[in-house]
């Protein structure tokens, strides 16, 4: 069984990575780790009450989950599990321990820089994998779908 | 009227209705505030001319009315009236004055209190007991200021109406002309597209909201028209080449035949071999009735309900007998119960062709290695997964794999026309479906393909 991490920025299209993840190493049982950048909280109030798995299912859509179930579905003799995980720290060695504590070797990641996040709290971690995981695969993926619109800006009300 | 004109008119009543219905409340609001409050003054001198009169006997009068003219405000047009009433019996004791309505004089007596409003006069009266006797004071009055006032704030309203309702107007035409302007560029498209141009597509066609949607509904009807049209023109252009070669056959041998006299034994074979390409041409022409009566019926392409699983096996079973040795692996382990989630409307023998296509380019370039494919559903779709370990395809020659004739750069070894994949994504497409590729170099494709399934489409 191989772990592979595979940076999501919960939207649909970056489900794709999987199934990319996949095709590169058939007929093996394979643990997916979703992983996600975050900047921890700056004050000690919310750092007392950050809850990761909160943060996780706060970015969730319905729609997401479901094309996450179909690809299980689809793929069932071969994926074991797909986790989210938050990486929440700064630097390469925090990554290389988040690495270890994962057991993680291989990683599937878009070639263009398409992982974009609706808040900002979160980050893409595409370089720190790039940098630090041994096996990272480069796959074309395009995001076709259409960067999320800010959802109380005024800006698409007027850009017709 | 053009909806522009529309949208701006409707939007310009609209917002009048609800501005005008706004002003006329502020309007009456201050009104009725200013009227109160300058009761309540005309009720406080009331009271300040009461106690004058009252304690006439005990203070000097001149001064406490200098005092009050001079210090207290007079209000303009102020006129005071005091009547000796009998409050027990109701009735004055001296004349009243005429001109005001009976009414008043007996609110008065009632509530000790009443206001009344003639022309530009405010009265107060106000009932007061002594040790004298009973005695009613009224006082009356003119509010210049608030009539002023008044005046003042119903025409800035006024003013404030009209400037609002232009700017209301500029702004709603500005926004109409906006909101619309991607109507008007999909209509200048939509009329340049001809038949020689069927492959062009609208360039509004991002964005999730109705436009693009539009748009897209345009897109997507114009690739079913395309399909169609190719389909045709190619059925055609094959039809004919097929039936050239065993008629130049034919000819070629009759001229042959015809060349010069010829012994029994020769014209016997040649007899023979024009036989053998008729009777090919025979069947031929009686394999292309039978697609045209399938296929093209004389509304057009038979739409029937299909079982997907069942179309795979009998694809299945033809690939068996073509390429033998091919190791497709079929997983229906998925299946839904339910017979409706796994049929769907569409015409069987280009959906055969479509994923027989796509199942042979799998054996074809993966070299008879495994290849899986799957069925499941979900509520609304039929979804098919066809998976194998071959050569992939080139990530920058995923895009074009689409275009008939286009080879991979990898593919050049491998026989065939570049004809299949172009066909069953057209196939595909024209049954509302999605296909879609994902490859990687010598490690092998992953074909995702997604129809609806008969809960969704009752017809193409």
């Amino acid at each position: 069984m191989r772990n592979i991490l595979i940076p999501t920025d919960f939207t649909i299209a970056s489900l794709q990575l999987i199934e990319y993840a996949l095709l590169n190493f058939p007929n093996t049982k394979l643990n997916i780790v979703l992983i996600a950048g975050f900047t921890l909280p700056d004050t000690r109030w919310t750092i007392f009450h950050f809850n990761e798995r909160e943060q996780i299912r706060k970015q969730i859509s319905e729609e997401f989950n479901e094309a996450k179930r179909l690809i299980v579905r689809e793929h069932k003799e071969v994926i074991e599990n797909i986790t989210f995980q938050l990486f929440t720290g700064v630097n390469s060695f925090a990554f290389q321990n988040f690495l270890q504590q994962h057991e993680v070797t291989d990683a599937v990641i878009p070639k263009s820089n398409s992982i974009q996040y609706p808040s900002r709290k979160f980050f893409d971690t595409t370089k720190f994998i790039k940098k630090n995981v041994k096996n990272a695969i480069e796959v074309p993926v395009e995001f076709t779908e259409e960067a999320p619109q800010k959802k109380y800006s005024l800006i698409s009300l007027f850009n017709l | 009227m053009q909806l522009r004109t529309k949208i701006t008119s409707i939007f310009i009543g609209l917002t009048s209705l609800f501005l005008t219905g706004i002003f006329i409340l502020i309007y009456f609001v201050s009104k009725t505030y200013t009227e109160s409050e300058f009761y309540l003054r005309l009720s406080q001198r009331a009271t300040i001319a009461a106690q004058a009169y009252l304690e006439a006997d005990e203070l000097n009068i001149d001064i406490y009315d200098d005092i009050r003219i001079l210090h207290l405000m007079t209000l303009p047009n102020e006129k005071e009236v005091i009547y000796r009433v009998d409050a027990e019996r109701k009735v004055a004791l001296t004349q009243l004055d005429k001109s005001l309505p009976e009414r008043f004089y007996q609110i008065i007596f009632d509530t000790e209190y009443a206001e009344l409003k003639k022309d530009n006069y405010y009265y107060t009266g106000l009932l007061f007991h002594d040790k004298e006797g009973d005695f009613i004071v009224v006082l009356s009055a003119t509010d210049l200021y608030g009539f002023g006032k008044l005046d003042n704030l119903r025409n800035t309203l006024i003013v404030a109406f009209f400037i609002s309702i232009l700017f209301i107007f500029i702004l709603g035409r500005v926004y109409a002309t906006q909101a619309l302007s991607p109507i008007s560029k999909i209509i200048k498209e939509v009329n340049s597209i001809r038949a020689e141009n069927l492959s062009f597509r609208l360039g509004t066609a991002n964005g999730n909201d109705e436009l693009g949607q539009l748009a897209k509904t345009f897109n997507n009807m114009l690739d079913r028209l395309q399909i169609s049209f190719d389909l045709q023109s190619n059925f055609i252009n094959n039809a004919s080449h097929e039936l050239r070669n065993p008629l130049t056959a034919i000819l070629g041998r009759t001229e042959i035949a015809l060349n010069k006299v010829r012994s029994k034994e020769d014209y016997l074979s040649i007899l023979k071999n024009i036989e053998l390409e008729a009777s090919r041409l025979d069947f031929l022409v009686n394999g292309l009735l039978k697609l045209a009566k399938t296929d093209f019926d004389s509304k057009g392409i038979v739409i029937e309900p299909i079982r997907l699983d069942e179309l795979i096996l009998d694809i299945k079973k033809n690939i068996d007998t073509s390429t033998p040795e091919n190791e497709i692996e079929l997983d229906f382990e998925e299946l839904p119960a339910n017979e409706n989630a796994i049929t769907l409307m569409g015409s069987e023998s280009l959906l055969k062709v479509a994923i027989g296509n796509i199942l042979e380019n799998a054996c074809k370039f993966s070299d008879n290695k495994k290849v899986c494919i799957k069925v499941f559903s979900d509520t609304s779709s039929i979804l098919l997964t066809i998976k194998d370990e071959g050569v992939g395809i080139p990530e920058s020659e995923l895009k074009n794999i689409y275009e008939p004739f286009f080879r991979a750069s990898n593919a050049r070894g491998i026989e065939g026309f570049g004809f299949g994949l172009p066909l069953a994504y057209r196939i595909i497409k024209m049954h509302s479906g999605e296909i879609r590729v994902l490859s990687q170099i010598n490690k092998g494709t992953l074909v995702k393909i997604k129809l609806p399934n008969k809960n969704t489409t009752k017809s193409l």
